[in-house]
């Protein structure tokens, strides 16, 4: 009895029952044939692993580390994590500078914020993506996300920051890198939305990025060094008095929640639960009755929803898939659960552009078949890669509730008079 | 979160029990954990294929009579399994699966081991013994394909030539499934399935076209390995090889099992239904005889609130209920189990013998209201594997239990408001 409590193998392995519904999920297998598939790659060779690395097979890159296998598992088992603790364990090649260089996005977003007109220009060029292409493997059909000129976090310190601590409530907020560098209208409308139901809205003392480009490519040192930065200045807000850590991101979210204790070891039991995404968040408080959001009557949008597949695998899709269908105008097409192929830097590398495009085909296929206003998804490399492939664009579920909010009768409603 | 029933596991009963929720305009919440067995359902549901002798069953209503008083159909009333089986292959077919069957006499299908046994329903396009005798001629082709370990064309063969068919196999391939072998652990009917699209799919036809050019056979019996996703895979490749076309089950993960998930799923969404998937349910918090909550892995202790609640969590896959060395538990709402307290009565050394522990599962009343502590909790109903007295396996009866009392507590959900 002990002995069986006892010996419970990492990520659960042991429990596998060898009933091939992961290999169901994978996006990869059917794309990929060369791709061993979840339960070969994962607690099948594992075993074999155990005893002795040659059981290694270099073909495991080709994983999306998306988790949808450990969504379907019956038995708990934590295949993706098996799979990625393996190539991080096993692979010989050190990563090469293409990866090194996708990977790290503070860096590279901080170089391409300064100059972002030339950068734009420049990562559109032919030449430059032909360049891209034969020497560092970047695939050149790719379109880089635009550098926006002016940081999120500029703008924030700049416009917002001093009007904050006059709101009743207060959190604190992990914009990400994408938001920082790329998007920072995202950012706009959390704090707009935030404010109007008297949340005030901080940053971090400090904020890495959360890492999961590096930790996919096996950048370890270099994620965990981010990691421990990030948890600390989660630590640091929650003691200052922040309710919670809010991300607009799923993947920033899963991976301060869930990658960093599974596959950097770093205990982040103490805060876990309050590193959250917005939108749990705000469900959380409009159920409780605490918040109340009021949308104008003239919003009227066909919207359909795509579920990131760390979205998925955190368990959070009714919390987005509840708010955007509580907005009166709002027709919502729950898009079927198929994973888009980007996978964050996955889909950037010329080896997998063919599968990365093929594993989102389907999504897009029904995606041009339902015609909606737009698209609305909370994970920033989802919404690339369908803008890429699709003719629509994609919101991030809060910039859809900015949009639609009523901000006079919110703010009343909440009773705000600042 | 908030719904008025919230489910907990999304197999065939608990879909079965929110779909019927869902159609009376409820707001229900359908906490999955993994995928359910229905992943390995072959093509064919069962509503009590052998008797307690383990003979045949031909006429179910008879055969009902003999069941112990603890059989969940026992407690259902022998009246209403009867008419709760058809109302099941309705509510299957509003949701696009369409089965032929009936709840009466059962008819003969083929199993994934090519053995004839009796089944309630089989789904369209599946083979039974029924549509292969209604061939003009009694010469049927099957297709195997090379390097799929998940089929046994042999045994099928075997079982039709005693029924007085003429059998021949056949082997195919195509440079598709070649390129699938490289990593031949993947040469699963499911992978396969779900790369018989546009061209692949043609050519495989092709291959089967040409394979069977001089064969005198009428009707061709193929392994389910084309994806039966409501998208006319099945259609397109019976048109593309010209003759009657039917399919027999593989071992493993299911095509139609999986087709049947889907679109049993799918159509609960689009009624509304809420799906929290992979969420387990660990905790619960109980007031008095009700209970008010249930918490799950992944939301922090954000509770999902309900009126009423269906535990469908399926029996020991799945783990709706758990054996420990000494006890056989329900391990997240502490709910009371029945089986032999002596653990030495759990299994017979006879492997075909009747084993006492598939009896297993949680005790409920008359009323399948599950059981804690001895009394019952009033807004906690339960159904499908996770009940407690069916041998569904031996007795081939778990999507009929499943299915039957799904229907049953969703009844007694809508009529106690
Ligand atoms: C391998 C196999 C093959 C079978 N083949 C057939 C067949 O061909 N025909 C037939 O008629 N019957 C077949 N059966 C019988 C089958 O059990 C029933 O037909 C029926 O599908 C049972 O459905 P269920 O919903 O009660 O349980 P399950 O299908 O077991 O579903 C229960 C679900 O609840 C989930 N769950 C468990 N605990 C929790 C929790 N705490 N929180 C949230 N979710 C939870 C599980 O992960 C699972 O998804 C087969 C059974 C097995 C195991
Ligand atoms: S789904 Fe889980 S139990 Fe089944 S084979 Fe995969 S890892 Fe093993
Ligand atoms: S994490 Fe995704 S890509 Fe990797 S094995 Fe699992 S399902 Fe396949």
């Amino acid at each position: 009895m002990d002995f069986q409590n006892e010996n419970i193998s990492r990520y659960n392995f042991e429990q596998c029952t060898k009933c091939t519904v992961c290999t169901v999920v994978c996006p990869v297998t059917p794309v990929n044939p060369r791709y061993p598939g979840p339960k070969q790659a994962g607690p099948d060779g594992e075993r074999y692993r155990l005893k002795d690395s040659v059981f290694f097979d270099e073909a495991f890159k080709y994983c999306l580390n998306c988790k949808r296998c450990e969504v379907a598992c019956p038995s708990d088992v934590r295949i993706g994590d098996i799979i990625l603790a393996a190539r991080i364990a096993h692979t010989k090649s050190r990563p090469s500078l293409r990866d090194t260089m996708l990977a790290e996005t503070d860096l590279m977003g901080s170089l391409a914020t300064i100059c972002a007109p030339v950068v734009n220009t420049t990562l559109a060029m032919k030449p430059v993506k032909y360049i891209m292409d034969r020497t560092l493997g970047i695939d050149s059909h790719r379109r880089f996300p635009k550098y926006a000129g002016t940081k999120f976090v500029t703008w924030f310190r700049r416009n917002a920051e001093s009007l904050q601590a006059d709101y009743p409530r207060q959190v604190s907020y992990f914009h990400g890198c994408y938001v920082n560098y790329n998007y920072p209208d995202l950012g706009k409308a959390f704090v707009r939305l935030f404010n109007a139901v008297g949340v005030g809205v901080h940053l971090l003392d400090r904020e890495r990025c959360c890492g999961v480009a590096k930790i996919s490519n096996r950048l370890v040192k270099e994620a965990t060094r981010d990691a421990k930065i990030n948890l600390d200045a989660v630590r640091k807000a929650i003691s200052g008095g922040s309710e919670a850590v809010l991300a607009t991101s799923s993947t920033c979210c899963f991976t301060l929640r869930d990658e960093y204790p599974h596959m950097l070891g770093l205990d982040n039991a103490d805060v876990r639960p309050s590193i959250t995404l917005a939108v749990a968040y705000l469900a959380r408080l409009i159920e409780s009755g605490d918040i109340k959001l009021v949308f104008r009557d003239d919003y009227r949008r066909r919207i359909a929803y795509h579920t990131p597949c760390h979205m998925e695998r955190m368990g959070y899709t009714q919390y987005s898939i509840g708010l955007l269908s509580s907005i009166p105008g709002v027709e919502l097409i729950v898009l079927n659960p198929n994973c888009c192929g980007i996978a964050g830097t996955y889909g950037f590398k010329k080896e997998n552009y063919q599968t990365s495009q093929a594993i989102g085909a389907p999504l897009f296929e029904q995606i041009e078949r339902v015609r909606p206003d737009f698209v609305a998804t909370d994970c920033e490399t989802c919404k690339w890669q369908i803008e890429m492939s699709t003719l629509q664009r994609v919101y991030n579920p809060i910039e859809v509730l900015a949009e639609a909010l009523d901000f006079d009768a919110t703010r009343k409603a909440n009773n705000l008079n600042i | 979160m908030k719904f008025d029933t919230v489910i907990i596991g999304a197999g065939l009963a608990g879909i079965t029990a929110a779909i019927r929720l869902a159609e009376e305009g409820k707001n229900v919440g359908l906490v999955s954990a993994g995928r359910s067995s229905m992943h390995f359902n072959s093509g064919a549901l069962g509503l009590l294929g052998f008797d307690t002798d383990h003979h045949p069953v031909d006429d179910v209503p008879t055969a009902l009579v003999s069941l112990l008083p603890d059989h969940p159909y026992s407690k259902l009333g022998d009246a209403y399994v009867t008419r709760a089986a058809s109302d099941a292959a309705d509510l299957l077919r509003r949701a696009g699966v369409r089965t032929v069957g009936s709840a009466v006499h059962n008819h003969t299908r083929i199993s994934p081991l090519g053995i004839l046994r009796p089944a309630w329903l089989t789904l369209d396009n599946i083979a039974t013994l029924d549509s292969l005798k209604s061939l003009s001629e009694s010469c049927v082709a099957i297709i195997s394909l090379a390097g799929f370990l998940d089929f046994y064309p042999r045994f099928i063969a075997s079982s039709l030539e005693k029924e007085g068919f003429r059998c021949e196999i056949i082997t195919i391939d195509t440079p598709e499934l070649k390129a699938l072998r490289s990593s031949e652990t993947e040469m699963r009917a499911a992978n396969i399935a779900r790369i018989m699209q546009g061209d692949t799919l043609l050519s495989f036809a092709r291959a089967i076209r040409e394979a069977v050019r001089t064969s005198e056979a009428t009707a061709l019996i193929i392994p389910a390995v084309v994806n039966f996703d409501g998208d006319g895979e099945a259609l397109r490749l019976r048109k593309a090889v010209g003759r009657q076309l039917f399919y027999a089950p593989t071992m493993g993960v299911s095509v139609p099992g999986i087709a049947m998930h889907t679109r049993l799923l799918r159509y609960f969404l689009s009624l509304g239904g809420r799906l929290l998937n992979g969420h387990r349910v660990t905790s619960a918090d109980f007031d008095g005889d009700k209970l008010s909550a249930v918490y799950t892995d992944k939301f922090d202790g954000d509770a999902l609130r309900a009126d009423n609640f269906v535990f469908a969590a399926g029996s020991f896959f799945g783990r709706g209920i758990v054996a420990l060395p000494d006890a056989v538990i329900e391990p997240s709402l502490g709910l009371d189990t029945f089986a032999p307290s002596d653990t030495s009565q759990w299994h017979k050394p006879d492997l075909f013998d009747r084993q006492p522990i598939m009896k297993a599962g949680i005790a409920v009343d008359d009323r399948f209201r599950a059981l804690r502590n001895g009394s019952p909790v009033t807004n906690l109903f339960a159904a499908g594997a996770a009940l407690a007295g069916a041998d569904s396996v031996r007795e081939d009866s778990g999507a009929g239990v499943a299915m039957l009392t799904a229907l049953y507590v969703a009844d007694e959900i809508l009529n106690n408001n």
